[in-house]
């Protein structure tokens, strides 16, 4: 064996990490190489006065601090506790009951009345309204796919104004965040999808976007979402970010600041 | 209930039973006082670092998931101290700088050690990240495989990533004698 191929090899050899024969070789070669066996007490030395180090103690405040932080959160856990159990013991059965079929009663003769003289009416509304978003959807998914940037920007505002859109919409504004090719766009885009974390299909696609996202820009903006959103799966992807030296410095100060929130 | 272990009691205090944290933090709270101390080698910062991961440990008990509690608990504290360690990048870093060369001078005489103190010298000299690898591994004696875990990285990559910082720390060891 060669004197790199052993030193590469003398932690192993003293925390007794090597086979046997391997451990063998290398003795025999320490006894006719002093580069080797030097490098070997060198590190010996070292890991003696590591092992020496004593332990130090922190001032004992620190017992004291401790335990009255968690007398603490005690109080607060258990105030939550009682909070709730004397408000169970304070309204009675009965009193509910009454309280709930007073209500009903209430209700149905709103409903009654209410169905008897606008039933025909309100299903005329419902359908108009239906109508009105459906249209709404139509008109911005193909402003969406317009020539110019700033009408696409328009076409995301509109999208975000949905309570509740439909999958199209959402598929449309992914593909703005992901291939525009106008930064604004995409901005807006990734803006727009982070009201609508509720849907799986977008938090999985928030994920991915910052998975394979290049620029800092938008990295910043995907981070901010991701750590008001919690979504704890993303840790993976920011942490490849901090690993990369591609990343700029002010995308993993984002990111070390974001990091623990979710944890 | 000192007879449970670490994951065990861990369990009970998410499940809302705090007391159990005191057995952990009689367990674990010199460990991680003097990763904190080895690393920024001020013992003020270190105490209040090691209150603060403590106090995430209760505050987030219900982010425990049944894995090593150790582990869990050095991601934690590793995250504290990146944590003050952004907060005082802004801060006026002159400032910084000799506060802590005072803490390293009072440490030094204590200590009345050469080789030790030759060896400080040298483990300053590295990058953050090397620093923490040594003092993980060789100050603390925290296994490959849980480094692997704490710091979401492979077995492997932290084998060769430790011994490369040893190697490291000997070529400044001995530049310095």
């Amino acid at each position: 064996m060669k004197c790199k191929h052993i030193e590469d090899q003398l932690i192993d050899y003293i925390d007794q990490n090597l086979d046997e024969e391997i451990s063998q070789k290398i003795e025999t070669h320490l006894l006719s190489c002093t580069n080797c066996s030097d490098a070997l007490h060198q590190l010996q030395t070292i890991f003696e006065v590591i092992n020496t180090e004593p332990i130090e103690e922190p001032r004992t405040d620190m017992q004291i601090n401790f335990d009255q932080m968690l007398q603490r959160e005690k109080a607060i856990l258990k105030d939550s506790k009682v909070v709730s159990i004397r408000k169970k013991d304070n309204i009675s059965w009965k009193s509910i009951l009454q309280i709930a079929a007073t209500i009903a009663l209430v209700l149905c003769g709103y409903f009654y009345g209410k169905f008897q003289n606008t039933a025909s009416f309100s299903q005329e509304m419902a359908i108009l309204k239906e109508e009105k978003q459906q249209m709404k959807q139509v008109m911005t998914i193909s402003l969406i796919e317009n020539e110019s940037a700033s009408k696409r920007l328009q076409a995301v505002n509109y999208a975000e104004e949905f309570e509740k859109p439909g999958n199209d919409i959402l598929n449309a504004l992914i593909n703005k965040m992901n291939y525009d090719d106008h930064i604004n766009v995409r901005l807006a885009a990734a803006e727009a999808l982070a009201k609508f974390s509720d849907s799986e299909m977008v938090r999985k696609a928030l994920i991915n976007a910052l998975d394979t996202e290049q620029d800092p820009g938008m990295q910043l903006e995907l981070i901010q979402i991701l750590v008001s959103i919690q979504e704890k799966r993303a840790i993976p992807s920011m942490e490849k970010l901090l690993r990369q030296d591609a990343t700029p410095n002010y995308v993993k100060d984002q990111v070390k600041i974001g990091l623990p929130n979710l944890i | 209930m000192k007879k449970l272990n670490d994951e065990e009691l861990m369990i009970l205090v998410s499940k809302g039973d705090l007391d159990m944290m005191t057995i952990l933090f009689d367990r674990y709270h010199l460990k991680i006082f003097n990763y904190v101390l080895k690393m920024t080698r001020d013992r003020e910062i270190s105490q209040d670092i090691t209150q603060e991961v403590f106090y995430k440990a209760i505050k987030y008990r219900a982010s425990y998931k049944k894995g090593k509690f150790s582990s869990w608990l050095y991601t934690i504290a590793r995250n504290v101290f990146s944590d003050h360690y952004q907060r005082q990048k802004n801060k006026d870093q002159r400032i910084d700088d000799i506060v802590y060369r005072m803490e390293d001078q009072q440490i030094d005489t204590v200590e009345q050690n050469e080789t030790r103190e030759q060896l400080h010298k040298a483990l300053d000299k590295l990058h953050d990240g090397d620093k923490e690898l040594i003092v993980m591994n060789r100050y603390q004696g925290i296994k490959y495989q849980e480094i692997a875990e704490i710091t979401g990285s492979t077995v492997g990559a932290v084998k060769t990533k430790v011994h490369r910082a040893i190697h490291k720390l000997k070529d400044h060891y001995l530049q310095n004698i």
